[in-house]
This record gives structure tokens, C-alpha cells and sequence, in this order.
């Protein structure tokens, strides 16, 4: 008797990251 | 359904709406509107359409033995089926295909002429890089001003409209091709992250994914050039919030290269390299070195796919040394800052500062340890998420 294997699939998230903040004026 | 009962094999199967992608030997089989997809063998799939056909599983079966010679275990397979939730109680309650809003904008948004205006605002904004060289992005953009709570709160605050730009980038992207998504706060390691789950990527064909993929960092790199533009056109204060605001988005496209956190451009060579679940193979082959190196018994390696088993033995390095990458920024930049940040605050308060400068200090250390916190909360109730998932299994 042949069993069929089956994989789920890898999700897919795609993310954008909020940039950690690590604590003279430019003049334009 | 029982797929124990003998009966059940003998009576039509009712499926949910199911997409097929053949891909050579193996076939990508998923149901849409919940978002379960599976790689199977083109023998499997063909099994699966039979079912859909009208055929009951014992017709089905009989095909099989025609078809390839083999006897198949039907009933081990419908019971895989039944756990996927492919299998609908009857007709009534088979998912229909998913409605996908917004594919008409998505269409626009990527239309060649759209393309084409991305192209020249981008262009724009080299030119105006090699003729005013002080609106390259650089680190003293940041302090556009003096006051280092209004750059803060600049930078943190400025970033959150274009990480949702990004994101609904993809999103719109995706649903020009009839792919849903959905968009939450996660985390990865300890950044906070905004993510669009879109995993029907799986279900189209690959050349249909890389602008899905791409969109994103499309969306930051004109976003970027809207910026610098207007902070050269205008000038003063303005031009100096949008250019540390376009610090914020380069700094964000950077981090995409952080692919073993599995970033867009992870997907990206993925794709690519015609691989499904790199990571997890990738993972599962350095946790089997590590087992053999300690003379511990090694389990089997999970089952994955040829492209990913190849890929695996090297990425499977590049692992490993991202982790140390960061942990060894986590521990030369960001601890000795927190550490800074509380040591400064304290000061202030012990030297009996004036309130303002006082109030100014708590700020800054809210919006530099909050970040943290909320990354950390998130761990948290993601890791309650996996035990509760766990127990239930």
C-alpha cells in the first residue's frame, strides 16, 4: 500500500522592521 | 467525516475550493480561503483532482492502480485530507474561491505608466544626489534639530507611515495577482516588525512573485526619493525632518539584507533558488551538525525538497554567523545605550535637574526601553500562542 506524503508550506511574511532608536543641527 | 467507516470510500468527496500549481514533479495544492497549502507528489495531486471530479475514493483508487501500478492507502490519504480541512461537510458548506478586494488599484498602482513614474522620481533623486552631495543620506540628518527629543520622536514616530506604505506595497501587489493578505505587529529577534502573511505566494507561478516580494522595498525607495526631493525643493526645518525620515527608510531597506531573520529578501532567494521551506531545512540540517558534533542521537532530517536540501548546505553557515552579527551589535550598541539612557536619567534626577530637562530625559528613555518592551511582550505571547497550539495538538 502506497501513502501519499504531503509537506505544508513555509508561510510567507513580509515584513518591514521599525527601526530601534540607540539614544549640531544640520544646516540646509 | 470517518474515513475509517468502509462506507465512506464508496461515496463522493466534497472539497473546498482548491488552486493547483504544477511545478515538475512535485504539485503546490492549497485551499485559499483559510490559507492551508501543502507540496505533494503530481501523483497525490492527481489523486485530489479525481476527488474533485465527482469520483469516490474507491474510483479514485482503481484510476490510481490503472494509472501508476501501485495500490494506494485511500483511506490514509483522505484522513490527511480531512486533517488539511480540504474536505467540506457538503456541497452547502464548501468554501467558495475568496473575494479579493482592491485588485482594481493594485492593477493601477503597478501599471507600466505608474512603473514608469517610479522610474523618473527615483532618477530625480540620483541627480539631485550628484549635484547637492548634502542630501546624501547620512547619520547627522538625524539631529535636524537640537532638541534630541523632537529628532526621537521625529524618527520614531515619522517611520510608521511608510512601514504601513511598505506593507500595503505588498499587500496591493499581491492582490493585483488575486492573493489576500492580512497585515499584524510581530517581531523578529528584537525589532518590531509590521508583516503581511500572504501565504498564497505559494500558490502562483514563481515568475508572478517577485513583485509581490519586491513591492515592499519599490514602496521605500520612492518614498525616499519623494523625500529627498521635497526637503530639496523646500528647505529649512521641513527639508531636514523628511531627510532623517529617508535616514529611517534606507536604514530599513538595509535591514532587509538581515535574511536569516527571514526578510523580504529572504523570500526573494527563495524564489530564486526554486526552494519552499529553506529555513526550516536549513535549521533542522545545523541542529543535526550540532547533535553529531555533541555524540547525541541524531533524528531523522526532516522531509524537504531537493532544491531545499541542496541550498541548505550552505545557507545553513550563513545562519549561524547572522545570529552572531547582530547578538554582537545587541551587545556593542544597544545594552551599553539602555545602560547610558538609565545611568543619564538617574543623574539628572539625583542633580536635581531643572523639570523641563528632567521631562525631556523620561521621554527619550520611554521611547528608546518602550521599543524593547514591546518587542519583548510580543515574544512573550507568542511563545504562550505555541504552547497553547501545542497542547491542543
Amino acid at each position: 500500500m502506497k501513502k501519499i506524503m504531503v509537506r505544508r508550506t513555509e508561510t510567507v511574511r513580509l515584513t518591514s522592521a521599525a527601526q530601534p532608536l540607540y539614544a549640531p543641527a544640520m544646516q540646509l | 467525516m470517518t474515513t475509517a467507516d468502509p462506507a465512506v470510500l464508496d461515496r463522493p468527496v466534497t472539497l473546498h475550493h482548491l488552486t493547483f500549481l504544477d511545478e515538475g514533479d512535485e504539485v503546490t495544492v492549497g485551499r485559499p480561503d483559510n490559507d492551508t497549502y501543502i507540496h505533494l507528489p503530481a501523483d497525490g495531486a492527481a489523486l485530489i483532482r479525481r476527488l474533485a471530479a465527482g469520483d469516490t475514493p474507491h474510483q479514485a483508487a482503481d484510476w490510481y492502480h490503472r494509472e501508476y501500478g501501485d495500490t494506494v492507502d485511500m483511506a490514509d490519504f483522505l484522513a490527511t485530507l480531512a486533517e488539511l480541512d480540504f474536505i467540506a461537510a457538503d456541497a452547502a458548506t464548501a468554501a467558495p474561491p475568496p473575494a479579493v478586494r482592491w485588485r482594481r488599484l493594485g492593477a493601477v498602482v503597478f501599471s507600466r505608466w505608474a512603473m514608469a513614474g517610479y522610474a523618473v522620481l527615483v532618477a530625480a533623486m540620483c541627480v539631485v544626489w550628484v549635484v547637492r552631495p548634502e542630501f546624501v543620506p547620512q547619520y547627522a540628518h538625524a539631529f535636524y534639530t537640537p532638541s534630541l527629543v523632537v529628532v526621537m520622536l521625529t524618527l520614531f514616530v515619522g517611520q510608521f507611515p511608510f512601514l504601513l506604505l511598505h506593507e500595503a506595497a505588498h499587500a496591493l501587489a499581491g492582490r493585483r495577482i488575486g492573493l489576500n493578505s492580512r497585515l499584524r505587529i510581530s517581531r523578529r529577534l528584537y525589532f518590531i516588525v509590521f508583516e503581511t502573511s500572504m501565504d498564497g505566494l505559494v500558490s502562483v507561478p514563481r515568475r508572478s512573485r517577485y513583485l509581490p516580494i519586491l513591492a515592499g522595498v519599490l514602496a521605500d525607495a520612492v518614498a525616499t526619493a519623494v523625500l529627498v526631493l521635497t526637503a530639496a525643493a523646500v528647505g529649512g526645518v521641513v527639508a531636514g525632518a523628511c531627510l532623517a525620515i529617508a535616514l529611517t527608510n534606507l536604514l530599513r531597506m538595509l535591514w532587509q539584507c538581515y535574511f536569516f531573520l527571514r526578510t523580504d529578501l529572504y523570500y526573494l532567494v527563495v524564489t530564486v533558488l526554486g526552494c519552499t521551506n529553506l529555513h526550516t531545512a536549513s535549521r533542522d540540517l545545523l541542529k543535526r551538525r550540532v547533535l553529531r558534533l555533541l555524540r547525541r542521537p541524531v533524528p531523522d532530517a526532516v522531509p524537504v525538497g531537493e532544491a531545499d536540501r541542496r541550498a541548505a548546505r550552505w545557507y545553513s553557515w550563513l545562519l549561524p554567523l547572522g545570529y552572531v552579527a547582530l547578538l554582537f551589535s545587541l551587545g556593542y550598541v544597544v545594552i551599553p545605550s539602555l545602560v547610558h539612557v538609565v545611568v543619564e536619567v538617574v543623574d539628572r534626577i539625583r542633580e536635581q535637574a531643572p523639570l523641563a530637562v528632567v521631562v525631556d530625559s523620561l521621554v527619550v528613555a520611554l521611547l528608546v526601553f518602550g521599543q524593547f518592551v514591546i518587542a519583548g511582550v510580543l515574544a512573550l505571547r507568542q511563545r504562550r500562542r505555541t504552547r497553547t497550539a501545542a497542547a491542543h495538538t
